[in-house]
């Protein structure tokens, strides 16, 4: 188990085992392409896939919708997070806000985030307005609901401590509540970003197509390039394995103080 | 003062959560915001702030919820959503609670398939879909698919871990007893994996029921999701509002069934919760 007792030669076992799979799922496909067994030209190939690669990495519109998605998830999710953790705060403070927007809250949650889609269509737009707003929304949701927990979280008796100092509510909140709930509060923003980019491709498929990556591989879908689709598939994936890590590795680097003040 | 405050930021919160203001709601007090929301919803569109086409009065969503029961489309419309979600749980949850338990139990089969698995599971569903739409056109299949892959993934992650998470102690403990296969089953494997497996399965759920309405927004002829689009395409927001509160309840509805068979079965089995 320890990483100190595993060998190089395992470590070579387990990444050989690890590949086998993928490596005999590509060798099958590329297989089956190049005996015609199945039609290259709608089923794609590795091959194929491998040239659509280069061909999408030196075309400019991939490059613009790629930027364009990016952009506009930055966007919703940075409205989504600044309005989501005030709000959170809000509620793990206040019994009074609690009690009455927790169950306005909760059945919001229980519709499905997609479900706004149609609404926001006709209330804000179908255009860069709506997919931005829907984003938002799918981005304050989980930050909203984290920072709640995060405040939660907190021990009573350091905020009966700031009582009993008569810390004004600012100070109270500066040194007590944001520390406190911070590791909430980061979560929920590690969720907002991965809630955001999956808001952001849904959007660029059900809103009016405006650019984007997820126009880019529907548009790919409707010329049956699956060697393209699959391109644009690894790029939406590594954008998200990319913000996870990120993510991670932010909550961690902050959240040092924590295991200094507990060791 | 300045003394106090530099101690304070050292704020060490606990590893386990505090269970303190668990929020006593009044119902009473909890139903100001929505009666008041919807007393202003009532009074802007019955005085024609906003016009009724972008924002129809509480009484027109009523009706239009009464047409579609009446017109027998509700539910037809759920029955047909309902058929596809389950089958596609089923085939996700045949899958998953297999797939889970093959990498908890055998190490070999962990090391081939666990990094394949986490791989595909780390492409948002939603970029799965053109993907599948390739492959298998636009029809049922495509649908029951993309439900399938939404429940599968934390079906599968949570038995593997409930699984790998079974105290040492307690297999022990059933070698040193000679219980009968049935027994440990029972008596051991059951109690320490199904609240974890359960929260897998109610995940599985709600994001099965998820991916549904995505996927009938997206390409679909019948089923709540598409009336929904449709009722975009019509501008007939008063239909449109009254399907959101549908398939809102009925997820609702779901979630809360799943937690009371967990319910049901921890009670019956016993279980580290």
């Amino acid at each position: 188990m320890s990483r100190a007792r595993t060998r190089p030669g395992t470590r070579l076992a387990t990444f050989a085992l690890a590949m086998a799979l993928p490596f005999a799922v590509a060798s099958a496909w590329q297989a089956a392409a190049s005996f015609n067994l199945i039609d290259p030209t709608q089923w794609a190939s590795p091959v194929l896939v491998g040239h659509a690669l280069s061909q999408q990495l030196s075309d400019p519109q991939f490059w613009s919708d790629f930027s364009a998605s990016l952009l506009r998830d930055a966007q919703g999710t940075g409205v989504g997070i600044l309005l989501g953790l005030p709000a959170g705060l809000a509620l793990g403070r206040s019994a009074l806000v609690r009690g009455l927007f927790v169950p306005v809250l909760d059945a919001t949650k229980a519709i499905p985030i997609f479900t706004w889609v149609p609404l926001l269509s006709v209330w804000v737009g179908s255009g860069e307005e709506g997919k931005v707003t829907f984003i938002a929304l799918a981005a304050a949701l989980p930050v909203v609901f984290s920072t709640l927990e995060g405040v939660f979280s907190i021990q009573p008796r350091y905020l009966e401590l700031a009582r009993l100092l008569c810390l004004g509510r600012l100070v109270t909140l500066r040194r007590v509540v944001l520390p406190g709930a911070m590791p909430g509060i980061l979560r929920g923003v590690h969720l907002a970003l991965l809630y955001g980019w999956l808001a952001t491709i849904g959007a660029e498929y059900l809103f009016e197509a405006g650019g984007g990556i997820g126009s880019n591989i529907m548009g790919a879908r409707e010329l049956y390039r699956l060697d393209l689709v699959v391109v644009d598939m690894i790029a939406i994936g590594l954008v998200g394995v990319l913000l996870d890590l990120a993510a991670g590795n932010t909550e961690r680097f902050l959240l040092r103080w924590q295991e200094r003040a507990l060791s | 003062m300045s003394q106090t405050t530099q101690i304070l930021p050292r704020v060490i919160p606990s590893p386990r959560r505090w269970k303190l203001p668990t929020p006593r709601l009044s119902v009473l007090r909890g139903a100001i915001v929505p009666v008041l929301l919807l007393g202003i919803w009532q009074f802007v569109s019955a005085r024609g702030i906003v016009a009724n086409l972008i924002l129809p009065s509480p009484w027109q969503v009523v009706q239009a919820l009464h047409v579609l029961v009446t017109s027998g489309l509700l539910l037809s419309s759920i029955e047909i959503s309902l058929q596809r979600l389950f089958l596609g749980y089923g085939i996700g949850i045949g899958i998953g609670l297999p797939l889970g338990v093959l990498m908890a139990v055998s190490p070999l089969a962990r090391k081939l398939i666990a990094p394949s698995f986490y791989a595909v599971a780390r492409v948002p569903l939603l970029a799965w879909v053109p993907f599948l739409m390739v492959i298998f056109g636009i029809g049922e299949a495509l649908k029951l698919a993309i439900i399938a892959k939404a429940a599968l993934t934390p079906v599968t992650m949570n038995t593997e871990r409930a699984i790998a998470a079974i105290p040492r102690g307690w297999v022990e403990l059933g070698r040193l007893y000679r219980l009968s296969w049935f027994t440990a089953l029972r008596r051991i494997l059951l109690p320490a994996t199904l609240p974890p497996i359960f929260v897998g399965l109610r995940l599985g759920l709600v994001q099965a029921w998820a991916a549904l309405v995505v996927v009938e927004l997206l390409a679909a002829s019948r089923g709540l999701g598409f009336e929904l689009a449709m009722s975009r395409q019509l501008f007939q927001l008063d239909t449109m509002v009254a399907l959101m509160l549908v398939i809102g309840v009925i997820g609702f509805i779901l979630d809360r069934g799943v937690a009371r068979i967990e319910f049901i079965l921890i009670r019956r089995f016993g279980g580290v919760a």
